[in-house]
């Protein structure tokens, strides 16, 4: 394999690409180069797809006419390399001079390098699709059907130079497995779990199958209902920071400082403020090594570092990269990202302002307490919708599944609850806080009860209903099931 | 067509002994401008420059991509995914049947991108910027697209395409803040096609359309969340039919769960309603919709296919293998972001229009009687297997006596997909205005245009709010 000549030929390449920029009128460029080895695994039912594959590409951020260019390029030829910073600078100069733009950051600190599992780097397909087929296990539960799984693993480098003598070179590596079922107790449903991990072993792949179907059962058998009202909701930890549907990315939103520096956040010039109860605290920990996301420098050099956003309610900060920072007269705490591993292309876009990793610290309450303490609600894991919500005001309405609780009971599964509000009150609504927490891909979070919040929802029409039952009782007569 | 580069991959490939393979080998240029209250916030120029390979042995695929120059490492690499496929495999993946086709051609442009300086499309954004400008209005973003797909498509069955595409698209989105509320709407207008596009359809216009949501939907009163009687207009006609009924007839899907499968040739929807998805789209006032292709990508061309043709599902949309797993023909409906992804099952231009009794828009009014409007449909969200969907509205009007009446604030809709496609008790039978449905649909990690306005529908109730 010729990965490693990518490699010196991408270093090549920016180093071209740098020289070129400063005799072409940039007064600063940065030059981002990345060559990874990507290898996705997947099964739909019976269809396997393993993918393999070299990401690769540069970008290039110049600053000319004091305002800032990007273009980016996955061809090493030296004209397109010459064409691509040709391209930033005419972007830079076609725009009208930014008075808050500045150079790009000098090299603050060298920090010791990620522990990274070099087997991570030198490990077969094979040897890594064995892992994967354990995730497959021979007997499954009455009704609960395999629907896919799937897996990653990434290895590679990066580079990022710049004008002010930044010269990082980062090597990263992770891998990830995940596996989803289906129930036909009922109204079909699904779930799926997945984890990741940067030390190869770390993952035991039965366990995230078992994992996978105690959670598809807990959800089997969902009924919808006619309610509507304001109700006590409890969010689990998939709920609020989840990879599927999760309710506080509109969160993250909110704090970015690209939208408080444009006043286009409700949580604009609110630092200091109260906006959660005394026992709420948000941490963005990119150090955090045991999760995928983990990086000791953000998108543009900066040392990462565990930031408290929220602490005890108080809006402590935003997330912040050095160019908003500047604007806000705060100092950037190192939120620029370039998406990571597994993430797509980094090269396609210049970094922006992200979260690495969301870790909200335990509560005092037990879940056991938070259920039983909740007269009539609702526990929900899940939303449809979250992407259409307002991400000024933090307004949403969306589709959740969960579970119903009647007289401090979680009595059964339910789906189809219309779930609206914005999450400045979500947030001051919390009453309850968990002191059980669960780890995620990027998150480390408790359950939080919400004291009420607005929920409709409308029980399925009788035809529907009454399909189920026939559908039912035709599978049990022995007809294929066409959910499965 | 750099026809040395294609025969010296071809050739190495065919070393490998396999049943068929294809390659894509991509040169694409792309450009996007974000612009924040008249701020260029992010603006990207960039070459998508890869190759893609993927074979087909022994029964199964394998899939591997790269740079063009590493194309050696690239078919290794999709041998050993091949191997792995192999071990995993439960049967074999046969193809359908094609006509080979060797064509070169590039989509139409009267005024072509290239043509028009970076300094231009800026100001483009600033246009669209300024017409959202308004005491209330808090931010006002827009956002300038266009792509130039430079592809060659080949495979070792004798297809050879090669292709130079272009799409445009300009939208805005404005948030309007008073001291109680803050709405935030949008407008877009895209096509294939080159610049043109903005003397069809102005910056001013699609600033000041989004400006207008946002001011309207700031003074209108909430509507009550609840189930109601509703007309969907052409914009959430086609949401609804690509994204709560289309996935779920997706042939690679299909095989695996969701509502429709199983239901070939069964009655799914009301007697009036068809289902279509039509990669060759006759064009509206010259307009090329942003779903159109002329081939898929793997060299079939692309087809108006009936999913449901009087209530009845009619057909799945398929790629080659998926069409010879249902015995059926390919429909034209392989469809790829870029190089480093493989083939799967996509839309294209996707809408319900009326089987029987095509109504127009006063007697849909006289239908429903009372119950709200519900215009320009926005975001998205469907899960297939339980059959659920959420969408964005961003108008919404309430219909009293079969009149239009007081407007409501944006909001959302949801719903049961097989419950709605049967609650469907009219629609009208005009094509909407092509620029406005103008989307990415996103599976298995990758984005591809597609659209598809078309008429109005009558539904008997469905959950607002």
């Amino acid at each position: 394999m010729s990965e490693d000549s990518l490699s010196i030929k991408i270093k090549k390449a920016l180093e071209v690409g740098m020289k070129y920029a400063k005799k072409a009128g940039a007064s600063h460029c940065e030059a981002y180069g990345i060559n990874e080895k990507a290898y996705n695994l997947e099964i739909e039912k019976k269809k396997p797809k393993h993918n393999l594959g070299i990401m690769h590409g540069l970008a290039f951020r110049v600053i000319a006419n004091d305002a800032l260019g990007f273009a980016y390029t996955s061809s090493f030829q030296e004209r397109d390399i010459k064409h691509t910073v040709n391209l930033a600078i005419q972007n830079a100069k076609t725009q009208e001079k930014d008075p808050d733009i500045k150079p790009f950051p000098e090299l603050k600190e060298t920090r010791e390098k990620l522990p990274i599992d070099k087997k991570l780097y030198s490990i077969k397909p094979g040897e890594i699709a064995e892992t994967f087929e354990k995730l497959h296990l021979e007997k499954l539960p009455k009704n609960i059907h395999f629907l896919y799984s799937f897996g990653f693993l990434g290895s590679g480098e990066s580079f990022l130079k710049n004008s002010q003598g930044l010269d990082l070179h980062d090597k990263d590596a992770g891998y990830g497995l995940g596996i989803g079922y289906l129930s036909s107790h009922g109204f079909p449903v699904y779930d799926i779990h997945a984890e990741g991990a940067r030390k190869l072993g770390e993952l035991d792949p039965e366990i995230i199958a078992r994992t996978a179907i105690g959670k598809v059962l807990e959800s089997a058998k969902p009924r919808t209902m006619s309610v509507a009202g304001e109700y006590p909701v409890i969010i689990t930890p998939e709920g609020s920071y989840g990879a599927f549907g999760a309710l506080f990315g509109v969160l993250t939103n909110l704090l970015r400082g690209d939208k408080a520096s444009r006043g286009d956040t409700i949580y604009a010039d609110r630092i200091g403020d109260q906006i959660a109860p005394e026992n709420f605290t948000l941490i963005d920990d990119p150090l955090r090594d045991d999760m995928v996301t983990s990086a000791l420098y953000d998108g543009e050099g900066i040392p990462t570092q565990r930031t408290k956003l929220i602490e005890k309610g108080v809006l402590q900060t935003y997330y912040l990269d050095s160019y908003y920072a500047g604007k806000l007269n705060m100092e950037s705490n190192g939120k620029a990202s370039r998406g990571g591993l597994f993430a797509g292309n980094p090269v396609k876009g210049p970094p922006r302002i992200g979260s690495f990793a969301s870790i909200i610290e335990p509560g005092d309450s037990s879940v056991e307490e938070m259920v039983s303490e909740t007269k009539e609600g609702f526990m929900l894991k899940s939303f449809m919708g979250i992407h259409m919500s307002d991400m000024s005001s933090g307004r949403f309405a969306v589709t959740g599944s969960g579970w119903y609780i009647k007289n401090g009971e979680q009595k059964f599964p339910v789906q189809d609850i219309s779930l609206s509000g914005t999450i400045p009150d979500l947030l001051k609504g919390i009453d309850m806080i968990s002191k059980e927490r669960r780890k995620g891909i990027n998150n480390e979070v408790p359950f939080l009860r919400v004291e009420k919040l607005n929920v409709t929802a409308k029980k399925l029409d009788f035809k529907v209903r009454f399909g189920i039952k026939i559908l039912k009782l035709l599978t049990k007569l022995g007809y294929p099931n066409p959910y499965t | 067509m750099d026809e040395d580069l294609v025969n010296n991959v071809l050739k190495s490939i065919e070393k490998e002994k396999v049943t068929y393979a294809d390659l894509r080998i991509e040169n694409s240029l792309m450009t996007q401008i974000r612009t924040v209250n008249r701020k260029v916030e992010r603006s990207t120029t960039g070459i998508e420059s890869g190759i893609g390979i993927r074979i087909l042995k022994e029964g199964a695929w394998g899939f591997a991509y790269g740079p063009i120059d590493n194309f050696l490492d690239i078919i290794k690499m999709a041998v050993q995914a091949n191997k792995l496929n192999l071990k995993h495999k439960k049967e074999d993946v046969k193809l359908a049947d094609i006509k080979i086709i060797e064509d070169d051609f590039e989509g139409k442009q009267k005024k072509k991108i290239d043509d028009v300086g970076f300094d231009e499309k800026i100001q483009m954004t600033f246009d669209t910027d300024k017409a959202q400008e308004d005491e209330k209005i808090k931010s006002r973003t827009s956002v300038y697209r266009e792509v130039l797909k430079n592809v060659i498509l080949a495979t070792t069955e004798g297809t050879r395409i090669n292709y130079s595409v272009p799409y445009v698209r300009l939208g805005a989105i404005s948030v309007a803040r008073d001291e109680n509320e803050t709405i935030e709407t949008y407008s877009i207008a895209g096509h294939l096609g080159g610049l043109e596009l903005i003397d069809i359809r102005t910056p001013q216009e699609i600033g000041e359309k989004a400006k207008e949501r946002a001011l309207e939907g700031l003074k209108a009163p909430k509507l009550k969340n609840g189930r109601y009687p509703v007309i969907l207009d052409g914009t959430i006609n086609h949401l609804f039919a690509h994204e709560a009924a289309g996935h779920s007839a997706e042939g690679d899907f299909v095989q695996i769960a969701g509502v429709l499968k199983g239901k070939l040739g069964k009655k799914v929807a009301n007697p009036n309603v068809d289902m279509i998805d039509d990669g060759k789209l006759k064009e509206v006032n010259n307009i090329v919709h942003f779903g159109n292709l002329k081939y898929d990508d793997e060299g079939v061309p692309g087809q108006r296919n009936y999913i449901i043709r009087n209530g009845v599902l009619e057909t799945y949309l398929h790629d080659r293998a998926s069409a010879a797993y249902f015995d059926a023909n390919p429909t034209g409906n392989a469809r790829v972001e870029a190089y480093n992804f493989p083939q799967i099952v996509r839309m294209t231009n996707t809408f319900i229009a009326p089987a029987e009794n095509p109504m127009n828009h006063e007697e849909l009014f006289e239908l429903i009687k009372n119950g709200y409007l519900l215009m320009q449909g926005g975001g998205g969200q469907v899960s297939p297997i339980e059959g659920t969907f959420n969408f964005g509205v961003g108008e919404v009007y309430e219909i009293k006596n079969g009149e239009m009446g007081q407007r409501y604030r944006p909001t959302t809709l949801a719903g049961n997909t097989l419950e709605t496609l049967n609650k469907i008790i009219g629609v009208s039978p005009e094509m909407g205005d092509p620029l406005v449905s103008t989307g990415f649909c996103g599976k298995d990690g990758q984005n591809v245009p597609v659209a598809g306005t078309a008429g109005w529908m009558a539904v008997k109730d469905i959950v607002v709010g």
